[in-house]
């Protein structure tokens, strides 16, 4: 196990770069720097949990395509319920419509968990 | 850096290095004697396109004294270009014609000698479009109320040129029903990417599902939000991007700028995050009727965020593609979760 891991990597040196670098660039580059900043919390929140994200995404949708697909990867099975929803499948109000929206506002929330946090918290408030 | 190495004529220095015949033409245009160019600067923003200021002399004439013009052209590295700068430029004249606050449109050139590729000038407008700025400083924009019925007065100034308009006749002819156009050609977007995306199937299906009776075709710009309009002094000075320029819905442009995305953080100002809606529409009335209903209007907002959204990983593929290798594209692409979340709360899912 490697010790520190990679999210503590790398939110260390996303710290280390907006305490110290970023207030010592000009400040024609200080949108990368924030862009940066950016994708180096992302990463660490995906080396944190993205493949938890990933797993229960997987379950989720394996748990609303019936048994036929439930075996399916992550890929396929995001084609499968793409598909089942453009053909109409979850039209009908129902037990099934509800499982689907459940199904991708979970989906969402989990994913938001590591893309944007802060907006999670913000809807979260505003709810 | 070695003064020995004279580095290969990158494409970036053709507007600089066609100084001379620049001049020339200008002269020529302005019907001056001469036209002296005392500063040329690329203005910042713009893969696609690029914008060089141009601050210029101009002796004899009816453009005599100093004068600030933008040259506008297409990158060198520019693919998949919607509009070619001729067809910008007449949509740049049209909607000047009709009183829509834009950049002066000057003259357009298609002759290659000059600079070596087609571009247009027209005059230069101060201000900001920094959207992030616009949404918070209140200096910038001292009276919201004021800034948002001119806003309103352009759009519905734009919206009032209908088809078939005979200088825009390369712009496609209007469908019968601009969201069924729509929601196919997003599909179509859909099905050319590699991976698939349940959360905005389901706003496509939605947005399938309740469709509303069209309304009569206008010209929409297709783009007007904040960060694409220029603010000086509190003021409209000039709406700008006029690239994805179509026929359609006039519905569909005010969910584009109403939308949760193109508020800048600023969600409790649904008039693109700079003021209030009301202010908005009463500017929009003072132009063409208009009526639109909350329903609608969240129609279009999810609209906005379903096309958003299918931009944000067409993006990110062009990065990955290694196209154009961007962390500014990479990033957008993992704005997506936060564009389905709000899919998700304008077709009810979220309680």
């Amino acid at each position: 196990m490697n010790h520190p891991d990679a999210n503590e990597l790398l939110m260390t040196a996303r710290h280390v770069l907006m305490s110290r670098v970023f207030p010592a660039v000009p400040e024609e580059l200080h949108y990368e720097i924030r862009m940066i900043a950016s994708a180096m919390g992302i990463a660490a929140r995906e080396a944190r949990k993205g493949g938890l994200v990933d797993g229960m995404e997987r379950e989720l949708l394996a748990g609303i395509v019936g048994e036929r697909y439930a075996d399916q990867r992550l890929a396929d099975l995001r084609t499968t319920v793409a598909a089942d929803i453009r053909q109409g499948r979850f039209d009908e109000p129902g037990v099934q419509r509800e499982r689907l929206k459940a199904v991708l506002l979970e989906t969402t929330l989990n994913a938001l968990s590591v893309s944007n946090p802060k907006v999670l918290r913000q809807q979260r408030e505003q709810q | 850096m070695s003064v020995l190495t004279r580095p290969t004529v990158s494409p970036e220095n053709t507007i600089v290095d066609s100084r001379d015949t620049l001049e020339d033409y200008l002269a020529t245009c302005a019907g001056a004697n001469s036209v002296r160019i005392d500063g040329m600067e690329k203005l910042s923003g713009g893969a696609i396109q690029e914008n060089w200021l141009l601050e210029v002399t101009v002796s004899g004439g009816d453009w005599e004294g100093a004068r600030r013009w933008v040259l506008r052209t297409d990158s060198p590295s520019a693919v998949n270009v919607s509009m070619t700068r001729a067809e910008e430029f007449a949509v740049l004249e049209a909607v000047f014609q009709a009183d829509v606050k834009v950049p002066r449109p000057l003259w357009l050139c298609r002759d290659r000698a000059v600079v070596g590729r087609d571009f247009f000038v027209m005059e230069a407008i101060a201000g900001t479009a920094a959207g992030h700025r616009l949404v918070r400083d209140d200096v910038l924009v001292p009276d919201r109320g004021r800034l948002c019925q001119e806003l309103g007065r352009n759009l519905a100034r734009i919206h009032a040129i209908k088809p078939l308009h005979a200088a825009l006749g390369f712009i496609p002819e209007p469908v019968a029903d601009p969201a069924q156009g729509s929601i196919d050609q997003y599909l179509d977007f859909l099905d050319a990417l590699d991976g698939h995306y349940p959360v905005i199937e389901w706003g496509l299906r939605w947005l399938r599902n309740h469709k509303p009776e069209p309304a009569e075709p206008c010209l929409l710009h297709r783009d007007f939000r904040t960060g694409n309009f220029m603010v000086d002094e509190g003021r409209v000075s000039g709406i700008l991007d006029w690239e994805f320029t179509g026929w359609g819905d006039w519905r569909e442009d005010l969910g584009w700028f109403t939308a949760n995305c193109w508020r800048f953080g600023c969600l409790e100002r649904p008039a693109g995050g700079v003021g209030e809606l009301k202010d908005f529409l009463a500017g929009y009335s003072e132009i063409l009727p208009c009526s639109i209903s909350p329903e609608e209007l969240r129609y279009w907002q999810l609209m906005a965020h379903v096309r958003w959204a299918i931009i944000a990983v067409q993006q990110a593929e062009r990065h990955l593609s290694g196209k154009q290798q961007s962390l500014e594209l990479a990033l957008t692409g993992r704005m997506v979760p936060e564009l389905e979340y709000e899919i998700l709360a304008l077709t009810g899912v979220v309680e």
